[in-house]
Formats: C-alpha cells, structure tokens, sequence
C-alpha cells in the first residue's frame, strides 16, 4: 500500500472518529476513574514505605501516569473486532479485492483510531503533571525522552502485532475475540503497565521473561521513569527486535494461509 | 481477445453439520462432523471482452461462488481460471487494478463517513491523479444523480443511493472487468432503470467487459448479449440471448430453476 493510501486510511478513521463525539468523554471519565483507582492502590502501598520494589513512592505517581498513557494508545478494541467481524461475515472482501496489504491498513487504521484519545491521555499528563499536583522532578527528564519515546512507539507496534495474529487466527478458528480479551487482560495486568513487574513474585518475573509481555508495560515505563541501565536499554532493544521478527513472520503465514482458506460468506 | 477463461473450474466448501438442540451442540463440540458441498462443478467457459454477460440461477446455485473465483475472493478448489490474462487468486497488484466488483450484499464502502472520503481512498489505493478522481467522482455523482449525497455519512442513505455509490465505487479506477453481483436487489423500478441504463451506456462508450448476476430477468433481457445459466454449480446454459430468447422450452426450464422448481 501506497504512502497516500496509508495516510488517507489514517485519515478516514480520524474522521470516523470525530463522528462520535460522546466516545471522547468516556475516554476521558474511564482514564479519570483509573487514575483514581490506581492512586487509592498506590497510596495504599507506600502508605508505610518509602521504596517498594524499585519503585520510589515519589515516582509511583508518574507511573500511573504513564501506565495510563501507555495503555490508551496501546489498547485496540475498533479495528480488531471490526476486522474479526468482517472476516466472519465476509466484509473482508473488500480488502482482498483492492491492491492493498491489509497488516499496512490496518496498521493506519489503528493509527488513526488512537490520535485521538492520545491527545485526551496526554492532556490528562500535562494536568497532573504541573506542580499543582506533584513534584516535577519525579517526572521524565529530557535526555531519556528520545529512548522513551522510542520504547513506547515500539511497544505499542509490538501489541498491535499481536493483536493482528489474533485477527488473522480468525481466519482458522471462525472466532477468536475471545482471544482479544485475554490479550487485554495479560497485557493489562501481566506486563508491568498497570503495576509495576517488580512487585510480583520472583518466579513469576522469571516466567515473563520468556514472553513478549514485559516489552508491552515493564520496558516503555521504567524507560519513563529512568530506571533502566544502558544495558537493559540494549537488552531490551534486542528482545523486541526478536519478538518482532517472530510476530511478523508469523502475520505473513496467517494472513496469506488465511487468505487462501476465506470463504468470504454472506452473499 | 478474451476476458475470462475458465476449464473444469470447481470449489467444494467443508462444512460442519449438526442437528438443533443443545445435546447436538454438545456431540458437535466432541466430535464435530464435517460435510463436502460442491458449489461449482466443472466449468467451462470462455467470455470475450467488451461483452455484456448475464449469470442466473437460483439461490444457491453457485452463481456467487463462481463471481468470487473469478474475481480472487476464492481459491478453486479444481481447474483453472484465467481473468484478463491473469490468475485471480494469485492478487497480483496488476489485475486488481483492472477489475471492479460490486456485490449487492456487502458494501465496500466506509459507512460512517461521507462517501467522498471513501472515494478519495480509494483513488490513492489505485493511484489516481487527485484532481482526476476528483473530476470522475463528480461526472459520475452527476451521471448517477448523487451529486447531492457525496457528502452525507453513507449509513444515512436510501438502498439505491448507496447502490449507486458502490457502482461509482468500482468504476472510479475504470476498470476492464466490471462484476456485478445483484446490483439490482431490493431497489425500486426507478432505481433499477436509472443503474441499468448507466450500465448500458457505460459498456457501449468504455467497452468493459461487464458480468453480471441477477435474479431478475429484465435486468437479463435489458443489458445482457450472452446468457450463462447455472443450477446445482452446473452450467447447464452458455450462448447468446438471441438463442436463448428462441429456445421456449429453455426458457420455461430457467424459468422453473429461478422459482426453485
């Protein structure tokens, strides 16, 4: 697919999305009601402690912040079950009858599904974020943006790449957003994004490295929050690069095997 | 030259068969049993470009399945067919560029968002000229009398406008297949008119080569210069509508096929 086609598919979901203009306030109340929640969690926990775990109770607040802002643009639910559906139904045709790459579309889809509620999220940051509400040095410091930024964008590719499998697992078992949810909840509570992977169980620590899931909270947010030697920063780098290889080759094996068994239903 | 070739083309779909009932789901659920049905059986066929083809035959005939190998929605699952001098399942970049299709089913339309945002996607997936697609849009909105709906959210319209906007849909990049499956269906005897009079006056000028599917012999008899009939994924018919049109007892036997006889 083509740079403008790419751009014009980001485009027409952006569009779709201010259609409905009541989606933003939910996005925003349900963030709002998370913050809240994981304070009241948080406060909690550093209640009699300084230090749990790694995490300084100065910086648990940018934690929350940025698990919050990372979870909004990581977390797919429109194009991953408008996909599944038109693949049960038959509406994928129209991707397959078009010169197009679907993974490439769908990539700008989910782009264009997130601008949105990551300026909500980021907006959400920057209140919280001045002084009125915490100390700004518990915050990112500029020399880790770059790092960050990139942990953060590559993160969330990785996800999508697993959400897509999941798309393409439809293909093969008839339906597979039950699969989304589960996606949701490993990547929710399993990865380090809504509580932070040092706080669990050594064992359980030493399961997850051999998973994608702490690239998809523990790495972006201890980029955040400054907590990783360069070592860790290489390390990282490294294993997304081999979980990305795998989730790829494995996208390109299902669509195409995907496609050559569509049936493409409904008339 | 010819449009589409096709010999001992066949597609067999598995299926899975259960009775009713929650004790049936249960059996399915261990030991689920799986069911062959041939949709399209050995078929042979040769359409030459430019022509008008109609393709009839009752609910689940095939008539769909064979559009779908034709266009590369679906893999045959015997024989070979040959579109524009390509293998449709193969998507080569080439051939989709040069066939459109319109299934009166499903929409390939975005339903949420003005029509001309729809087309102006497309034509970057196509690589039209912007000011081109523009100005084509325009011709054919004015030709289809839609002018006035390009920019109203697609799911608000009436059946026959968005009909109309999937046909400018598949037509935006001029396509030399154009393949209509009931483009027809559930549209008033105004609308009918004004898509099949569109029809025939897009083939005569851009001599595209234009299959099409109907239950609805008029639209047959209105466009069509050939006539294939299908009935159980047989092609039971191919020839002229002239031939067709004399042949009384065919005719009644078609007749008898649409009306499930």
């Amino acid at each position: 697919m083509n740079a403008k086609a790419f751009s014009r598919v980001l485009k027409n979901t952006i569009i779709v999305d201010l259609e409905y203009r009541f989606n933003y306030a939910m996005i925003v109340l349900s963030s709002l009601i998370t913050i809240v929640m994981e304070w009241a969690i948080f406060s909690h926990v550093f209640a009699t402690r300084s230090e749990v775990g790694g995490l300084a109770a100065s910086s648990a607040f940018a934690f929350i912040l940025y698990g919050m802002l990372l979870r909004t643009v990581q977390s797919l639910w429109g194009p991953v079950f408008t996909s599944i559906e038109e693949i049960r139904e038959g509406g994928f045709r129209r991707y397959i009858l078009q010169p197009i790459f679907h993974p490439s579309y769908f990539l700008a889809q989910s782009l264009g599904n997130k601008a949105t509620p990551l300026l909500g999220a980021t907006f959400i940051c920057l209140i919280f974020k001045s002084p009125l509400f915490s100390s700004p040095d518990t915050f990112l410091a500029l020399h880790e943006l770059p790092y960050t930024l990139l942990s953060f964008a590559l993160s969330t590719l990785l996800l999508w790449g697993a959400y897509l499998l999941i798309v393409y697992g439809s293909f093969f078992l008839d339906e597979s957003s039950f699969l989304i949810v589960s996606l949701n909840i490993a990547a929710s509570l399993m990865s380090g994004s809504q509580l932070p992977l040092s706080w669990y169980p050594e064992t359980v620590q030493k399961v997850l490295l051999w998973t994608p899931l702490p690239l998809w909270g523990d790495w972006p947010l201890r980029a955040a929050l400054g907590m990783l030697t360069l070592d860790e920063k290489i390390n990282y780098l490294t294993l997304w690069a081999l979980w990305a290889t795998i989730f790829a080759g494995l996208i390109v094996i299902l669509y195409r095997r995907g496609l050559q068994r569509y049936e493409s239903f409904g008339g | 030259m010819n449009a589409v070739a096709a010999k001992g083309l066949g597609r067999v779909f598995r299926q899975r068969q259960r009775n009713a009932g929650v004790s049936a789901a249960l059996r399915s659920f261990i030991n689920p049993v799986w069911t062959s049905k041939v949709a399209v059986r050995d078929i042979e066929l040769v359409i030459p470009q430019g022509s008008v083809v109609g393709l009839v035959g009752a609910n689940g005939a095939g008539k769909t399945t064979f559009l779908k190998m034709m266009s590369g929605l679906l893999h045959p699952s015997s024989g070979e067919i040959q579109v524009l001098g390509h293998t449709p399942h193969l998507r080569e970049p080439a051939f989709l560029r040069r066939i459109g299709m319109v299934m009166g089913q499903k929409s390939q339309m975005w339903v949420d968002i003005p029509a001309y945002d729809t087309f102006m996607l497309l034509a970057a997936i196509y690589g039209l000229d912007e000011t081109k697609a523009r100005a084509r849009v325009e011709e054919l909105a004015t030709l289809f009398g839609v002018s006035g709906q390009l920019g109203v959210q697609v799911r608000r319209l009436s059946l026959g406008e968005r009909m109309k906007l999937e046909v400018m849909a598949a037509l935006l990049h001029e396509p030399d297949l154009l393949i209509l499956d009931e483009p027809t269906i559930g549209l008033d005897v105004l609308a009918k008119e004004t898509l099949r009079r569109f029809i025939r006056d897009y083939n005569k000028e851009q001599k595209t080569t234009i299959i099409l599917s109907s239950h609805d012999m008029e639209d047959i008899s209105e466009l069509c210069d050939s006539l294939l009939v299908i009935h159980k994924g047989e092609l039971v018919f191919k020839g002229s509508l002239t031939d067709f049109t004399r042949d009384q007892a065919l005719k009644s036997r078609v007749q008898e096929i649409l009306a499930g006889v």
